[in-house]
């Protein structure tokens, strides 16, 4: 093969190497990853936050937006499983009867050396009139976030470990661990995103 | 087998850390250094029976090691930059940022083992990057500390092969690992011990066998075989020789010494007395673009 034509080989091998990751599972499951908001069908009521902790929650009134409806506490990052103690004892007393598929997790607000943040946990809802002053947090698309650990069955020391991949010269927006539920509304499956401001 | 495809599978979805990456690569590199030095000595006793060990071959082989010593020597200057200039064209520059998962590692693989090729291409194909390329060439022998002979450019070709792959948006140390990858596995290849692999083997992979034909000096391998995992690069672009003809190892002139620094900067001496000594700049332009047999024909013409 000629030197010219061996070049335009390459750059073919490179576009179809490069064009076929695009589309591998992680990525593709992130782009589609927009109907979360038709899954969380349901209402739930777990938002009795506790007064005394300021949460910045960003309203918006897109019809289709996804917003996460939970439990709010500004934590060292350590106490996170005291959290989920309060989430689901929450849960128990308000909203037992509605299963839901999905529990999703944000930290914002994180300190610069990861030991605190203010984190969220509750089910994915979409906004109504119903919860229409109520504090809400939109959930930014799979797609704008950075995956830091795939979908699948992860010990909570595999989720500690993904935050090492967050990039430390980049500036944190937020932090999203996914948790798809079981029959029990124990988390089955987890993903964990990273956002970074100003899509960095 | 279900396991093994299991296994396969979870790998390719799974996604890793940059942490991760960085560690795995640490790791492998020290590993590797040792499987390659229990290779070497199995080589020497295989020698030493069939009665070709000499000392000419254990200075050869010694020289091999203190010119990797001068490459890490170097790398401990210029590697922080190598590394930040990938990480800075990553969060600038880059196209997309891809997720570091099993998928992203094998086609980082398969796209750094083909811009191995071209780098390795570029190495013969001009009398700048030949100087420092020669060096690895120059041995009159073939073993696994072969592998180690460097010359002091040979941090830098590379760059220019591997910036794309970030370009598209490969993490840096993901590339980097594929590139230490890809020079591991060649490490292997350099052996007389290993005859012939099995034929689907010989086919697509780089084999010991192919990698000799590129170290040859026989006319007819020339400029050949220069894949780094898979040869299949080499058989697609018309670059490929089998190995037939017994193949005679080094360069011409050949160099006559063990001497780490003459083995070191003899490339780019001879290129620098060429230099010198041209009759015009346009020759001094074309020893510098031109393959390094451009140069020799040259001068066989003028004697």
């Amino acid at each position: 093969m000629k030197l010219f034509a061996s070049l335009l080989t390459t750059a073919g091998i490179t576009g179809v190497v490069w064009g076929l990751l695009h589309i591998q599972p992680a990525i593709a499951d992130a782009s589609t990853e927009q109907p979360i908001a038709e899954l969380s069908t349901n209402k739930s009521s777990i938002d009795k936050q506790p007064k005394n902790k300021s949460v910045e929650v960003k309203q918006q009134a897109t019809a289709n937006t996804t917003f996460l409806q939970g439990l709010s506490k500004t934590i060292p990052l350590e106490d996170v499983p005291e959290l989920w103690v309060d989430f689901y004892q929450n849960l128990e007393v308000n909203d037992k009867e509605n299963a839901q598929q999905k529990v999703i997790v944000i930290y914002q607000d994180i300190s610069l050396d990861f030991s605190e943040a203010t984190i969220t946990i509750g089910f994915p809802i979409q906004q109504s009139k119903s919860n229409k002053n109520k504090p809400l947090i939109k959930i930014p698309s799979k797609a704008k976030g950075t995956l830091l650990l795939g979908k699948g069955e992860h010990t909570e020391q595999e989720l500690a470990h993904a935050w090492e991949g967050i990039a430390i010269l980049k500036e944190v927006d937020m932090v999203i661990e996914h948790h798809q539920l079981n029959q029990h509304g124990l988390p089955d499956s987890s993903e964990l995103y990273v956002y970074y401001k100003n899509n960095q | 087998m279900d396991f093994t495809m299991d296994s396969i599978g979870n790998f390719l979805s799974q996604t890793f850390t940059e942490t991760s990456i960085i560690l795995t690569e640490t790791w492998v590199d020290d590993n590797f250094l040792l499987l390659a030095l229990a290779l070497f000595i199995f080589e020497l006793i295989r020698y030493a029976f069939k009665k070709k060990l000499s000392w000419n071959m254990l200075g050869d082989s010694a020289t091999n090691l203190v010119t990797l010593f001068f490459l890490l020597v170097t790398l401990f200057f210029v590697g922080l930059a190598y590394v930040g200039t990938f990480v800075y064209a990553y969060e600038n520059f880059s196209l997309t940022q891809l997720p570091i998962s099993g998928w992203t590692i094998l086609g980082c693989l398969i796209l750094a083992d083909l811009a191995y090729y071209w780098e390795h291409r570029f190495l013969h194909s001009n009398g700048l990057a030949w100087g420092t390329h020669s060096v690895h060439h120059s041995s009159p022998y073939f073993n696994i500390s072969v592998a180690y002979r460097f010359g002091p450019l040979d941090w830098f070709f590379p760059f220019f092969f591997y910036l794309p792959l970030i370009l598209l948006g490969f993490n840096p140390f993901v590339v980097l690992m594929c590139e230490t990858f890809v020079q591991l596995y060649q490490t292997l290849l350099h052996t007389e011990t290993v005859k012939r692999l099995p034929r689907p083997v010989e086919a697509v992979f780089n084999t010991p066998s192919h990698h000799r034909v590129h170290h040859a000096t026989n006319k007819q391998y020339l400029d050949k075989n220069y894949a780094g995992i898979f040869i299949i690069w080499d058989r697609m672009f018309g670059t490929f020789a089998k190995e037939e003809e017994e193949v005679r190892y080094g360069v011409f002139p050949r160099i006559n010494s063990v001497n780490p620094f003459k083995v070191y900067f003899h490339g780019y001496v001879k290129l620098c007395q060429q230099l010198w000594h041209a009759p015009n700049w346009n020759y001094r332009l074309q020893l510098l673009i031109q393959p390094p047999t451009w140069a020799w024909k040259r001068e066989r013409e003028t004697k």
